[in-house]
């Protein structure tokens, strides 16, 4: 069973989509981090698989179920934190949890409590005048005291101070390698994905770029660069390329099965790209499409 | 749901039960102050006295002299003044004018309880962003919105009915009127049933834009709409009104239509014999194409001139005993409305993205 499942999934918003022609079959227990630009669709995806929004097209599946069904059992198994982290902002946090405890089919009310107490948080405070790390760190400990088969983040570490953010993921790691849920989260910022991601989708205007296993994409790229009269070797196709008078950089996919790169003797560089070279290779393609 | 719809709206659920229970409470003390201060000070025992005239005329000489007597130092003729019987309601009325002020805005509080409970309910879920908090944890969007909806629209219930049942205390408050519908707006269960549509109507805009703003003030002016819709247009026929005609043969000048005691009047206007309505231009063109009897002579009759010319007089009133009827048919119209707007409203919450 697949932890997300899509096909074809579109959602318009007017004459705008935000989402098209997707098909996905993410895989349960990864980490998966979902990449790209503002506006490229990943809050979209999310929403859509969380239930909050509808599809327009297409079909999406989680855990097997239709989320459009509005299902409490489906509800109970998998839990969504969006990007403002919505909370009750006249609650109390002790409230807060209440209202999750109450909501909620299962419910780990000493761990969310205990979550909250650990990040220094003071359970009779108003959310509304909690920093936004603090909040963010409620919202979290809600969504993983359902102890859900699946979590769905959008960018959790947005607006959050450098040590915070890796505070943040580090506590995610634990929290998923302890729990075992699965974990897709959005990102925009590429670090943050590489340093815990196993799997990514790379998203851009609405469309999937890329999704995969992380290392079998890099496995499936190279970087080269030379003279620009070397061509492309057999085997690879562009990705992107930087020219620049007769010499060049480019980020290479494999054609199938990886074709060996052979030695140049002519300054060529040959290596695997690294996946940062990759995801910003799949974005300017984009944008150079887009801009064509 | 009830200790999240609690904690969330305990203010709103509160204020609208009690605010009720507290208005029925002072309209209860309100009804005991006016019957009170109408008994201390006789205002229904009173009998008009007999005031002597101040002007009048006298024979002097064979001939008639206008005199007028401030002082009364001279017998002047006296007659029946009812004024120190008006005088007399008028000072009972100032006493209870904070009473009479109440039952004023007793006719808008079912509209702002709808605005400012009802407009937000949804809409500030949607600004504020808590819906997706709410739509994540295990609970269905059906359970959820019925739920708050449900408790507010009880608690407007609750606060209404004790309204409901203080019966009617505007005829008490600003003594008897001629007319029987003249309270009709701030009693009964039609009362009950605005309180619930405008929370219903609100509600259902503030979803429909999920602006908080737009829900109160847009749902203000559609309930004023409806409110007043319903009173101008359909509650006048909720049930064909009485019409009188006389036919022409019993026109004359000394004929008198005799209002039912309590009847909500319409007022005079004039028809052709088939009952279809003549317009005042057509009236005035009769009277005045007619001529008018010679100088000498008792004024001419306009009503058997008119008549002559194919048009009448028309009274129309609905009668006193319809008026629990009209209730009922005007609470059935709002409670449907309630209903409809609640259907859509839980409808929308499904069928609509966060």
């Amino acid at each position: 069973m697949y932890a997300v499942e899509a096909q074809g999934l579109g959602k318009q918003f007017g004459s705008f989509s935000a989402l098209r022609d997707c098909d996905l079959a993410l895989p349960a227990n990864k980490v998966i981090g979902l990449v790209g630009p503002n506006g490229a669709g990943k809050t979209t995806l999310l929403q859509l698989a969380a239930g909050l929004r509808y599809p327009t097209s297409g079909t999406i599946a989680v855990l097997g179920e239709s989320p459009s069904a509005n299902d409490p059992a489906l509800l109970a198994r998998m839990s969504f934190v969006g990007q403002e982290r919505p909370l009750y902002g006249d609650f109390s946090v002790a409230d807060n949890l209440e209202v999750a405890r109450r909501l909620n089919l299962h419910w780990d009310h000493a761990y969310a409590i205990a979550r909250v107490r650990r990040f220094g948080i003071p359970l009779d405070a108003k959310v509304r005048g909690l920093s936004t790390g603090q909040r963010a760190q409620v919202a979290l400990a809600i969504a993983i005291g359902k102890r859900p088969e699946l979590l769905l983040l959008d960018e959790p570490v947005a607006n959050l101070d450098p040590l915070a953010r890796v505070d943040m993921l580090e506590e995610l790691m634990t929290t998923v390698a302890a729990s075992g849920p699965t974990l897709i989260m959005s990102a925009n910022a590429l670090a943050d994905v590489d340093r815990v991601c196993e799997y990514i989708v790379i998203l851009t205007s609405g469309r999937v770029r890329l999704a995969g296993e992380i290392d079998e994409i890099t496995a499936g790229h190279a970087f080269i660069s030379g003279p620009r009269a070397e061509g492309i070797p057999a085997g690879w196709s562009v990705v992107d390329g930087r020219e620049a008078d007769r010499h060049g950089a480019w980020v290479l996919r494999a054609d199938g099965a990886r074709a060996p790169i052979e030695p140049r003797d002519n300054g060529t560089i040959a290596r695997s790209a690294t996946l940062e070279e990759i995801v910003l290779a799949y974005l300017r393609s984009a944008a150079t499409e887009a801009g064509s | 749901m009830t200790w999240l719809v609690w904690r969330q709206h305990r203010y709103e659920l509160l204020g609208l039960a009690l605010g009720g229970i507290l208005i029925a409470l002072a309209l209860v003390f309100g009804v005991a102050f006016a019957t009170a201060t109408r008994e201390q000070l006789g205002v229904d025992r009173c009998q008009p006295e007999m005031v002597p005239v101040q002007t009048f005329f006298v024979a002097v000489d064979g001939r008639w002299v206008l005199v007028s007597d401030p002082e009364r130092r001279l017998e002047a003729p006296r007659f029946p003044s009812n004024a120190n019987c008006v005088a007399l309601a008028v000072e009972a009325g100032n006493r209870v004018q904070p009473f009479r002020w109440l039952l004023v805005a007793l006719f808008f509080v079912p509209a702002f309880t709808g605005a400012f409970v009802g407009g937000p309910l949804f809409s500030r879920e949607f600004e504020r962003g808590t819906l997706r908090f709410a739509w994540a944890q295990g609970v269905t969007r059906m359970r959820w919105s019925a739920a708050k909806l449900g408790a507010l629209l009880l608690a407007g219930l609750l606060g209404a009915l004790a309204v409901l049942l203080v019966g009617s205390p505007a005829r008490a408050i600003n003594g008897s009127g001629p007319n029987a519908y003249a309270n009709f707006d701030i009693e009964g269960p039609a009362f009950v049933s605005y309180v619930l549509f405008a929370i219903a109507l609100c509600a259902f805009v503030g979803t429909m834009s999920r602006r908080i703003i737009t829900g109160v003030f847009v749902g203000l002016l559609l309930f004023g709409a409806a409110r007043l819709g319903v009173m101008y247009e359909l509650r006048p026929i909720f049930q064909p009104p009485v019409t009188v005609v006389y036919a022409a043969n019993e026109v004359d000048r000394w004929t008198r239509f005799t209002m039912p005691e309590g009847a909500w009047d319409f007022g005079i206007d004039f028809v052709d014999h088939e009952g279809q309505q003549v317009s005042s231009a057509r009236v005035n063109q009769v009277l005045r194409s007619e001529p008018q009897s010679p100088p000498g002579e008792m004024a001419r009759d306009d009503r058997k001139v008119l008549a002559a010319n194919d048009v009448f007089q028309r009274v129309r009133y609905q009668p006193a005993d319809r008026y629990d009827l009209f209730q009922w048919i005007e609470a059935t119209i709002f409670v449907v409305l309630s209903g409809v707007l609640v259907a859509g409203t839980l409808l929308l919450l499904r069928k609509r993205d966060a």
